[in-house]
């Protein structure tokens, strides 16, 4: 992913943190081990990290830890969010998908009311696909009826969702890790997201509506 | 943990069980548990096997003991010898014999008298030392006291106040044991017999018998005269 990647270095530099408190942050998992980047330079192994996620991250920590302790702040940061069901009706209430989205799929849940974590997440991966405005409804489906079909590959929220057109035709891949894909050249990738970053964004929509 | 009511599990001679949970369990002899093992306490004396994952409040391990999956315990004691294959998290953890951990290592205090080895990285609030560790990931912790009681090694260090010395004072050994690491970062850093190619952070001391690339520092940088230090740099 081309994502913008900061030293470590530079990010103590910007953002004043020593080492220890950068240790001892990683130790509490206030920071994710995946943003642990590393990467061999000309002095040899250096660490680097999602530049925009680890800045407002580390913002977001020095804010809460006057008033919180570190073991709080991660309560706050990574609540256990794979525990909770809510009622579809709070799920649109709160906007975490809109009545539209949900009107279109709720025959697909079997008069099903309330939803697990996992459940809102494929809602939500599917209202992210069909935000992009490449993918028709039916195509939609599809996905929905893939992803239900590889239910345990979300729960563990790894891996993208790719949807690649031809000629009209539409095809969608849960990959388990990409690197890299190479796609015939006038195959075109109408639809790519990460399976943890839109659990991240889930997981923020949902606490900032307070659960 | 409760006590709930639970049986106890001794074996004395040879025995094996499908696991389960247990009040104590104690092995002399030798024992192989087939499965997960939940229990208050467990001895292990003489040889052990258990095949699956271990969740105890107090571990201590006098014999032989492997342990293919997790160990989760408020207390870790090894006197004999250890391997862990899964993650291993607790409280207190003290290793006088040898403990080998296939998987991570996360404790709150752990103290080594004997050896230690970890593929993974290990965790700590306060890590001390006198014995040999060999680390294949990072060691983190608040506080990371070494005495070089054996060549030890690991790949990063890091922490807020990380001390390494060398043990008593001799006149004919001085280069005798040596701490081996590719980077070490922290607040506070004082070395001596230390190998590595970068040391990063605010005040650092360089003693006798290191042997650094690069030293970066922001507030205070001391350099012993029998240190080797290729390059010191303030930020």
């Amino acid at each position: 992913m081309d994502e913008k990647l900061i030293s470590k270095k530079e990010l103590l530099r910007l953002t004043g943190i020593s080492y220890g408190q950068l240790y001892r942050w990683k130790r509490k998992n206030l920071i994710p081990e995946e943003w642990f980047i590393r990467k061999s330079t000309y002095t040899g192994q250096e660490t680097f990290f999602p530049k925009q996620k680890i800045l407002d991250r580390i913002d977001k920590i020095k804010r809460m830890k006057d008033d919180l302790s570190l073991d709080e702040i991660a309560e706050r940061l990574s609540p256990n969010l794979a525990e909770v069901m809510l009622p579809v009706e709070e799920i649109i209430k709160r906007n975490i998908v809109s009545k539209e989205v949900w009107d279109l799929f709720a025959d697909e849940w079997n008069g099903v009311k309330t939803l697990h974590f996992e459940q809102i997440l494929r809602l939500y991966v599917i209202a992210r696909t069909l935000k992009t405005g490449d993918v028709s409804l039916e195509e939609a489906h599809r996905v929905w009826s893939m992803l239900e079909a590889h239910a345990s590959r979300v729960r563990e929220q790894k891996g993208e969702l790719w949807v690649i057109r031809k000629m009209g035709i539409a095809i969608s891949l849960l990959t388990d890790s990409v690197q890299d894909l190479y796609i015939e050249a006038d195959a075109k990738v109408v639809v790519r997201l990460s399976l943890a970053q839109c659990a991240e964004e889930l997981k923020i929509r949902m606490m900032d509506g307070g659960v | 943990m409760e006590r709930k009511e639970r049986r106890d599990f001794v074996v004395a001679g040879r025995a094996s069980t499908a696991g389960g949970e247990f009040d104590r369990v104690s092995i002399h002899g030798d024992g192989h548990v087939d499965g997960d093992l939940a229990c208050t306490e467990l001895k292990c004396h003489g040889k052990s096997h258990i095949t699956g994952n271990v969740k105890a409040s107090d571990v201590k391990v006098y014999g032989s003991t492997r342990i293919d999956g997790r160990v989760e315990s408020e207390e870790l004691q090894v006197r004999g010898h250890a391997e862990v294959g899964g993650h291993l998290s607790c409280r207190q953890m003290e290793a006088e014999g040898v403990l080998h951990a296939g998987g991570p290592v996360t404790a709150e205090e752990i103290t080594l008298k004997g050896q230690l080895n970890v593929k993974e990285d290990v965790e700590a609030e306060s890590f001390s030392a006198k014995g040999i560790f060999k680390i294949d990931g990072l060691l983190n912790a608040g506080q990371i006291v070494v005495q070089l009681y054996g060549d030890c090694q690991a790949k990063e260090i890091g922490g807020e106040k990380i001390e390494v010395r060398k043990k008593g004072f001799s006149w004919f050994k001085p280069f005798s044991h040596h701490l081996e690491v590719d980077t070490i970062e922290g607040d506070e850093i004082h070395l001596e017999n230390t190998r590595a190619k970068v040391v990063r952070g605010n005040r650092v001391t360089i003693g006798p018998g290191c042997e650094i690339g690069l030293v970066e520092y922001h507030h205070h940088f001391h350099r012993d005269h029998g240190a080797k230090v290729k390059e010191a740099k303030k930020l």
